[in-house]
C-alpha cells in the first residue's frame, strides 16, 4: 500500500479536529448555537446557563475525551512494538482490568471507605484505586511472564490468565452487588465521560504531557525491537531496560485513562493500526501521529455516544468496541499471512 | 586488537554444553569461514562472541577488554551481527530497515542517508529502496539485511577495526547474489573489517575465505586455511560423506565434489 506523507496527515487532522471540537462542544442535550457558543469561548467562564454548561461540562469533556484518546493511542503503540505484534493492545497486560477489579471491589466491599475520607478527597478516590490497581496488575503480571527475561508470549499468557481471574472477581462483586452499585460497575466496564470535570482533565493532561515525551524519545529502540530483541541488542539498546520502561510507561497511562473514565476498549488496537496502514512503521512518525488520531477518533466516539440517542447517552466504551471490533476481524483478515 | 574467544564453554540446557573449551580469534581484514554439521555448535559460537549468551567459563573480549564491560551503543559501532533468521511483522520500507544499522552512529541525517543509499546500491537493492519489506521476495528480505549490518560498520571507527558477524548469509539468495555477498564482504575485509561467516556452501567457504574453522559437536575439529582444512579424509570424517577435492581450474583453491 502507497504510504500518505506524514505532512499532509497531518494538515489533515488538523483541520477535521478543528470541526470536531466545534460540534462536541455545541451537542448535548441542551442545544448550544453557533453564535452563543463563540461568544462564551471568547468572553471565558460566565454564571449564565448557557457559559455554565459550556466551561463546566462541555470543555471538560471534551479536554478528557482529548486526552484519554491520545493516552489509549500511545499506549496501544508501546504496546504493539514491546509485542512485536499488531494485534496486541493494552489490555492484553492487565492494566485495565486490574484498575476496574480494584474499583469494583472498593466500590462493593468497601462502600464505606470513601465516606471515612475528607471530602475534597473523595472525587479522588476511585481515580488513585483504578491508577494503583493497574500498575499493580502490570506488576504482578510481569512477575508471572518473567523468566531469564521478559518473553512477549509468556508477558501475553501472564496477562491472559490475570484477565480471567480478574474477570472472576469482578463477576462475583457484581454478584454481591446492590442495584445502584450495579449502575455505578456499568460505568466502569464501559466507559464514559458524563462525569468529567476540570480536576480530571488536569491530571490526564499531566499524566499525558509526561508520558508521550518519554514515549516519543523511545522511537529508535522501538523500531529496532521491531526487527527482534538480539537484533535490538546489536544494535546497542538494553534490551531489558527497554522493555521495563514501556511497560511501565503503558501502565501508567492506560491506568490514568480508565481511571476516570472505565475501560474504553479498541482505541489503542485500532488507532495505531490505522496510522501504520497510511504512513508505515517508523515510530518517529506512528507515535505523534497515532497520538493525534487516538484524541479525534475518541472525540468522535463520545460526540456518537451523545447524539445516537440524545438526550440520553450510550456508554462511550460501547460505542468503540462495536465500530473497534468489525474492524479488528477486517484487521486478522488482512494480516492473515503474516499471522501463520 | 580483535574479537576473540578465549576456552568457551557454554550450556544451553544444565548439563549438555553445545560449546566445549572453544578458543578462536577473528582477525581484522580477513574473512573466517565457520563450517560444520547441523547442531556442530556454529550459531551458538556466533552468539557467544557477539556477547548475546554469556558463557558458563571461558571469556569473549572486544579489543582486548570482555565483550560484556562495553557499554551497548560504542559495542555495536564496532560489531555488527547478522542472525539466520528474521522475522519483522511490521510493514517499513526497505531503505528504513537498512537505516537501522545507523543508529548506533550519530553521524547526522544527511550522512546517514549517503551511506544507506551506498549499501543499498552494494546490495543491488537500490531500485526496491521505497518498496515495503513485505512486497519483495524471501532472498531480496535477506539482502536488505545485509545492507543493514553493514551500513552499521560503514565507516572505520576510533576504538580499532570493526567486526561482522554473519549466521548463514546466504540463505534464500540466488546464485548470483551468493557471489555478489562474498565479494561485497571481501571488499569490507580490504577495508580491515574482521568478518565471521557461518557458511553450508564449503566451496564458497574455498574460495572467499582466508581461515576456515571446522567445528563438531561444541569443538573445534579443525582449523587453518582453505587448502589445510579441505581435505577429503578430513571433510569425510567430520561431515560423514564421501568427497573428492580438485583444484579449482579457475581460482587457486579446492573444489569440493560430493562422490
Amino acid at each position: 500500500m502507497k504510504h500518505v506523507p506524514a505532512a499532509w496527515l497531518w494538515a489533515g487532522l488538523v483541520g477535521v479536529f478543528a470541526v470536531t471540537l466545534l460540534a462536541s462542544l455545541a451537542t448535548g442535550p441542551t442545544h448550544l448555537p453557533w453564535s452563543g457558543l463563540l461568544k462564551h469561548l471568547v468572553t471565558g467562564p460566565s454564571d449564565d446557563l448557557q457559559g455554565l454548561i459550556l466551561w463546566q461540562i462541555r470543555i471538560p469533556r471534551t479536554l478528557l475525551a482529548l486526552c484519554v484518546g491520545a493516552l489509549l493511542a500511545v499506549c496501544g503503540v508501546l504496546i504493539q512494538g514491546l509485542f512485536r505484534n499488531p494485534l496486541a493492545e493494552p489490555g492484553l497486560m492487565g492494566v485495565s482490568s486490574g484498575a476496574t477489579l480494584m474499583v469494583v471491589v472498593v466500590l462493593v466491599l468497601a462502600s464505606n471507605l470513601p465516606n471515612t475520607l475528607p471530602v475534597a478527597l473523595r472525587p479522588f478516590l476511585l481515580p488513585l484505586v483504578a491508577f494503583g490497581g493497574g500498575l499493580a496488575a502490570t506488576r504482578l503480571v510481569m512477575l508471572i511472564g518473567q523468566s531469564s527475561h521478559y518473553s512477549p508470549l509468556r508477558l501475553i499468557l501472564a496477562g491472559v490468565a490475570f484477565n480471567m481471574v480478574a474477570a472472576a472477581g469482578i463477576g462475583l462483586c457484581a454478584y454481591l452487588a446492590t442495584n445502584e452499585q450495579l449502575r455505578t460497575l456499568t460505568f466502569w466496564s464501559l466507559g464514559s465521560f458524563a462525569a468529567a470535570s476540570w480536576s480530571g482533565v488536569a491530571i490526564t493532561a499531566a499524566v499525558l504531557a509526561i508520558i508521550a515525551p518519554l514515549a516519543y524519545r523511545q522511537w529508535r529502540p522501538l523500531n529496532a525491537l521491531l526487527l527482534g530483541e538480539s537484533e535490538c541488542r546489536h544494535l546497542g539498546f538494553d534490551v531489558p531496560a527497554l522493555k521495563r520502561r514501556i511497560v511501565y510507561l503503558s501502565a501508567a497511562g492506560v491506568g490514568a485513562a480508565v481511571a476516570f473514565t472505565g475501560i474504553i476498549g479498541f482505541i489503542g488496537l485500532v488507532v495505531p493500526h490505522i496510522v501504520r496502514m497510511l504512513t508505515g512503521a517508523d515510530h518517529r512518525r506512528l507515535l505523534p501521529l497515532s497520538l493525534a488520531l487516538g484524541a479525534l477518533l475518541t472525540l468522535w466516539a463520545d460526540w456518537l455516544a451523545r447524539s445516537v440517542l440524545s438526550p440520553a447517552e450510550l456508554p462511550v466504551g460501547i460505542i468503540t468496541s462495536l465500530l473497534g471490533g468489525p474492524f479488528f476481524i477486517y484487521l486478522i483478515h488482512r494480516q492473515r499471512g503474516r499471522l501463520s | 586488537m580483535t574479537l576473540r574467544a578465549d576456552q568457551l564453554t557454554l550450556s544451553l540446557l544444565p548439563g549438555q554444553p553445545v560449546l566445549t573449551d572453544v578458543s578462536i580469534a577473528v582477525a581484522p581484514g580477513k574473512i573466517t569461514a565457520l563450517i560444520g554439521q547441523n547442531g556442530a555448535g556454529k550459531s551458538t559460537l556466533l552468539k557467544a562472541l557477539s556477547g548475546e549468551l554469556t558463557p558458563e567459563r571461558g571469556m569473549v573480549s572486544l579489543h582486548a577488554k570482555p565483550i560484556r564491560d562495553w557499554p551497548g551503543q560504542d559495542r555495536a559501532r564496532l560489531l555488527s551481527v547478522l542472525p539466520q533468521q528474521h522475522a519483522l511483522n511490521f510493514e517499513f520500507r526497505v531503505e528504513e530497515v537498512v537505516a537501522l544499522g545507523r543508529y548506533p552512529h550519530g553521524t547526522g541525517h544527511q550522512r546517514d542517508r549517503q551511506i544507506v543509499q551506498e549499501a543499498l546500491a552494494l546490495c543491488d537493492l537500490s531500485p526496491f529502496s521505497k518498496r515495503s519489506i513485505d512486497d519483495i521476495s524471501g532472498g531480496e528480505r535477506q539482502r536488505v539485511h545485509l545492507a543493514r549490518v553493514l551500513a552499521q560498520i560503514w565507516e572505520s571507527q576510533p576504538e580499532g577495526p570493526c567486526f561482522l558477524l554473519l549466521d548463514e548469509p546466504t540463505t534464500g539468495m540466488d546464485l548470483s547474489h551468493q557471489q555478489a555477498l562474498f565479494k561485497a564482504v571481501q571488499h569490507f575485509a580490504r577495508r580491515e573489517v574482521g568478518i565471521l561467516l557461518v557458511v553450508h556452501d564449503l566451496n564458497l567457504a574455498a574460495r572467499y575465505a582466508d581461515r576456515v574453522v571446522l567445528m563438531h559437536q561444541g569443538h573445534i575439529a579443525e582449523q587453518g586455511t582453505p587448502d589445510e582444512v579441505f581435505k577429503a579424509d578430513t571433510l569425510q570424517r567430520y561431515f560423514d560423506l564421501a568427497v573428492t577435492v580438485l583444484r579449482h581450474p579457475r581460482h587457486d583453491c579446492p573444489l569440493i565434489i560430493p562422490d
